[in-house]
């Protein structure tokens, strides 16, 4: 396993943990009854009103951060294929083919969760 | 909501004293420490020695060579090619280290080469030992490192002259003997500077930058020391301020809001003269940006493929220097058209009242005139790189500080121009601000807008006369203040404000979060400014005073960027009681984008690269490149466009606006900036940061390192997002820009007429009308209940 395809590999890994880093901040909940920022708030107050369903553009927000993640996901798939280009030895191959396959199942998830 | 005022006429303060005086305080101390960190870097910035002779007598260079040798640098645009000190651009080499690395490589050898202890012991003594002495104001250095000048200014001599081209540069940029030389001493006095120690320290004036075990620099103990604080104070201050949240209501939120939001359709908001102007800004603004990604896709060709440009000889023309200057120059310009647009487009809805006369014939005297600077700025620093203009280069040609590249008169007429904009605000607006509370919104925006032609003249102080320690002191003044600080303000301040006029969001919440950007942005940008001098020849001091309040930028910023889309979603609950569509999802959308990006770009990656061990290897290369990039599109670039979209909403026709343009714009600027930011900039940035601290810094900024296949595979990756952002991201943007330029609001003007008399106030107190006197239809009516309006307070 020559220096590259090895930053390459664990580049990829990276960058996949970063997608479904992001998919899952897109999906915290920032509503303002549960912000940090109006704690002191809550406590004053002992039943807040119902928050209801998540509103737009808190919807649109987590949607740019799974779009986010899903860019990420793809140059997660590009870059290893890139590699095997151009290193080929039988490690080399493998090792960059297991982290492609895992980035392009990430890429699925994430395309499922975009669609719905 | 009538209420009893302190200062008679005029509206009362809306939020705590305690907030003004916290925010005046943090300011205040930030500015004082500032101020004494300048006074430092004047009185400790390194000596130029008035005269270099070698231990056999004779004069190697002198004092007015080296600042003739500065010139030389500024005025071919190096700055924007390589870099000195770490700072500039990052195709071409760090001519310090370069300088350095060569040089102790000859003096080495001629000690007896590699093997030897001796010889590397020597080597390591004859640069590290200070010679200078001030009194004579002459430094001695080895007869070997004396030779190695010679040698190398033979070699400078063939890397600049070089007839065919292949580095970047225009083939043959430099041929002048003289100037040659003059380059040569002062690439060697800033390699002197890295590696001589300090009187009475074991560091040298650079704290040991660059990295070169050649010459025995190495990272200090202040540089490791403090990076470990600015870690604790990250943690502990995020730590602290999570606490203080959970225990006080900071945001004054008192539950349900019962006020009925109207938005107007824009189609039926009659817009000034002033207003209507600034469909020309916008589309001014969109031009700019297309030619700003086109010529960054060229100096990108030169990353990814030095020796030609599909066969064309672009060099020739447009070598990379002008590219990247065009490139970073444009930025500015035209995120800052978009904000000055912004600042006009605003003022009347503040105002809500017809405008004074001749507020539109200025707005289009400040475009006719910012269209001068681009235009001039531009062509000169063409010319200046080709040598026009002998002697007043520095005036109409190449300045040549890295985001300071045009010429002084330039830099002096965009200022003015800046000037002006706030007096065209001011004209607009001094009614209004009669009336007010100087800690109410009006006069924050006001405030908020004077702070940027303030910021951009200190950046007028910088001197190619100057040592660069002192000039670099100056240039991050607007590099570093304007972005990190005031901007963040004026953002803050803009986008608060739009809220408030839409109605969305309240005018005191909306003015707390206002002053805790204030305490919070202040805390850290002010003194952080020092992240860019740990090694610029600033003393210790300065980089302990950075390390340490940088640490703080941090928090707002992935802090408040969570608690934005809260204070955003305060507003989306009322949008869906309102009988009419929101008409501004996309612009709303961009500012999602700016959070985002501050909080990886700026936040996130800006962090990566701030601790002083880290910059230490890092300064000047690709990870900078990504954290650049990342912070500056998605911030600010994405918030222009976003003000852009707002307004054009109105300034375009109902049935000629597409949303469908204003979408393929927003992903695609998202998308292609994120794969360009993790397909190519990220990983050559780790890659280069690792060959860094693996092998040295100067081979990490060597043309060989930067142009080997690893890079140029992982440069070409990035093509297909670059297609994206161009031709998805701006393509659309430019339509819509048309479009405003074709329709400039004329539909609204003979639609609806302007209403008479006070309509539905906007979340707080109606100004006194002068009798007669129309008013603006605002973009929201909003009607509030009776029984949610508090009386006083
Ligand atoms: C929106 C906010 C920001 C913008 C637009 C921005 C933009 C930039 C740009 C354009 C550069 C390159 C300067 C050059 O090449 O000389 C830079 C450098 C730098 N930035 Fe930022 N930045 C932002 C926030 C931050 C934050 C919050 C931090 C960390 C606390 C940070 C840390 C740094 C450091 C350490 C450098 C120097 C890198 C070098 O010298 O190579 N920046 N920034
Ligand atoms: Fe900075």
């Amino acid at each position: 396993m020559r220096f590259e395809p090895g930053f390459i590999a664990c580049y990829t890994l990276v960058l996949i943990g970063g997608a479904a880093g992001l998919h899952r901040l897109g999906k915290v909940d920032t509503s303002p009854w549960r912000s940090r920022a109006l704690a002191g708030y809550r406590r004053a107050v002992p039943d807040p009103p119902d928050p209801g369903p998540p509103a737009w553009p808190h919807t649109e927000s987590g949607r740019l951060h799974t779009l986010m993640a899903l860019v990420v996901a793809v140059a997660a798939v590009t870059l290893p294929l890139a590699e095997l280009l151009r290193y080929h030895r039988p490690v080399e191959v493998a090792v960059l083919g297991t982290v492609a396959l895992a980035a392009a199942a990430m890429v699925l998830r994430l395309t499922t969760a975009l669609r719905r | 909501m009538t209420s009893s005022t302190t200062t008679p006429g005029r509206r009362e303060r809306l939020i705590g004293r305690g907030w003004i005086q916290a925010a005046a305080l943090i300011t205040i101390f930030g500015f004082f420490v500032l101020v004494l960190m300048g006074f430092r870097t004047y009185m400790d910035s390194p000596p130029i020695p008035e005269r270099t002779i070698s231990q056999s007598g004779q004069t190697v260079y002198t004092g007015d060579d080296v600042m003739a040798g500065q010139d030389v640098f500024l005025k071919n645009g190096l700055m924007q090619y390589g870099s000195i000190f770490g700072h500039g651009a990052y195709l071409g080499p760090d001519f310090t280290a370069d300088y350095l690395h060569r040089s102790a490589e000859m003096v080495n050898r001629a000690y007896g080469g590699a093997d030897s202890g001796a010889a590397t012991r020597r080597t390591i003594d004859d640069h590290r030992t200070n010679t200078y002495d001030e009194d004579t104001g002459t430094l001695t250095v080895s007869d070997a490192q004396a030779a190695a000048f010679t040698e190398l200014t033979e070699h400078y001599a063939d890397f600049f002259a070089s007839p065919e081209g292949k580095t970047g540069l225009r083939p043959g940029a430099i041929t002048d003997p003289t100037e040659i030389r003059q380059l040569t001493s002062y690439f060697a006095w800033s390699a002197w500077v890295a590696t001589a120690e300090r009187p009475g320290e074991n560091y040298s004036y650079t704290n040991n930058w660059p990295p070169e075990p050649l010459v025995g620099n190495t990272p200090t103990a202040d540089t490791i020391v403090w990076s470990v604080i600015s870690l604790v104070a990250l943690l502990g201050g995020t730590g602290a301020l999570f606490a203080a949240f959970g225990r006080w209501n900071w945001l004054g939120w008192h539950g349900r809001d019962q006020q009925e939001l109207r938005f107007r359709d824009p189609q039926t908001v009659g817009l000034t003269p002033s207003q209507r102007a600034t469909a020309w800004f916008f589309f001014a603004m969109t031009a700019l940006f297309l030619v700003q990604t086109f010529v960054g896709a060229a100096s990108e060709h030169y990353r990814a493929d030095l020796n030609s440009f599909f066969g064309i000889p672009l060099d020739k023309w447009l070598p990379y220097n002008v590219m990247r200057t065009w490139h970073v120059q444009l930025a500015l310009l035209w995120i800052s058209t978009s904000f000055l647009a912004a600042g006009i487009f605003l003022v009347p809805m503040i105002t809500r009242r017809r405008e004074p006369k001749g507020q539109a014939l200025l707005a289009y005297l400040l475009l006719g005139a910012l269209v001068i600077v681009v235009v001039g700025s531009l062509v000169g620093e063409l010319a200046g790189m080709r040598g026009a203009f002998g002697d007043l280069w520095s005036v109409f040609g190449m300045q040549g500080f890295e985001y300071l590249d045009l010429g002084k008169l330039w830099q002096v007429l965009l200022t003015v121009g800046m000037v002006f904009w706030v007096v065209i605000l001011w004209r607009g607006m001094r009614g209004r601000l009669a009336g007010e509370s100087h800690a109410n919104l009006p006069w924050l925006f006001f405030f908020a807008a004077l702070a940027l032609p303030v910021v951009y003249a200190t950046g007028l102080l910088t001197d190619n006369d100057d040592v660069f320690t002192v000039t670099d002191f100056w240039r991050f003044m607007v590099v570093h203040l304007w972005v990190e600080d005031f901007l963040e303000l004026f953002t803050t301040v803009m986008v608060a404000y739009i809220f408030v006029l839409l109605g969305v969001v309240r005018e005191k919440i909306a003015l707390r979060v206002v002053f805790l950007d204030i305490v919070l942005y202040s805390a850290g940008g002010v003194i952080g400014t020092a992240h860019h001098w740990y090694f610029n020849g600033s003393p210790a001091s300065v980089m302990a005073l950075g390390a340490f309040f940088s640490a703080f930028e941090v928090i707002p910023l992935t802090f408040l960027t969570v608690e934005a889309w809260t204070f955003i979603r305060l507003g989306a609950r009322q949008e869906s009681k309102s009988p009419t569509p929101f008409p501004h999802r996309w612009a709303v959308l961009f500012l999602v984008a700016v959070g985002f990006w501050n909080f990886l770009g700026a936040g996130i990656f800006g962090f990566l690269i701030n601790l002083p061990i880290v910059s230490y290897y890092e300064m000047g290369t690709g990870l900078t490149a990504n954290h650049g990039h990342a912070a500056m599109m998605g911030v600010y670039g994405m918030l222009a466009v976003g003000f852009a979209i707002f307004a054009l909403r109105y300034l375009v026709p109902k049935d000629k606006w597409s949303d469908k343009a204003a979408s393929i714009s927003f992903w695609s600027l998202n998308i292609g900036l994120a794969w360009m930011v993790f397909v190519t900039l990220l990983p050559i940035g780790i890659l280069q940061l690792h060959r860094a601290v693996d092998v040295g810094y100067y081979d990490a900024r060597s043309l060989a390192y930067v142009s080997s296949d690893t890079n140029t595979v992982l440069e070409w990756l990035r093509l297909p997002g670059d297609v994206v952002f161009i031709a998805g991201g701006v393509g659309p943007l430019l339509w819509l820009a048309f479009l405003g330029i074709r329709h400039r609001g004329r539909h609204a003007l003979t639609k609806a007429p302007l209403q008479t008399g006070p309509t539905a106030g906007t979340a707080g107190a109606l100004v006194p009308e002068p009798a007669g006197e129309s008013e603006m239809t605002l973009f929201t009516e909003i009607i509030e209940p009776p029984e949610t309006t508090h009386r006083g307070s």
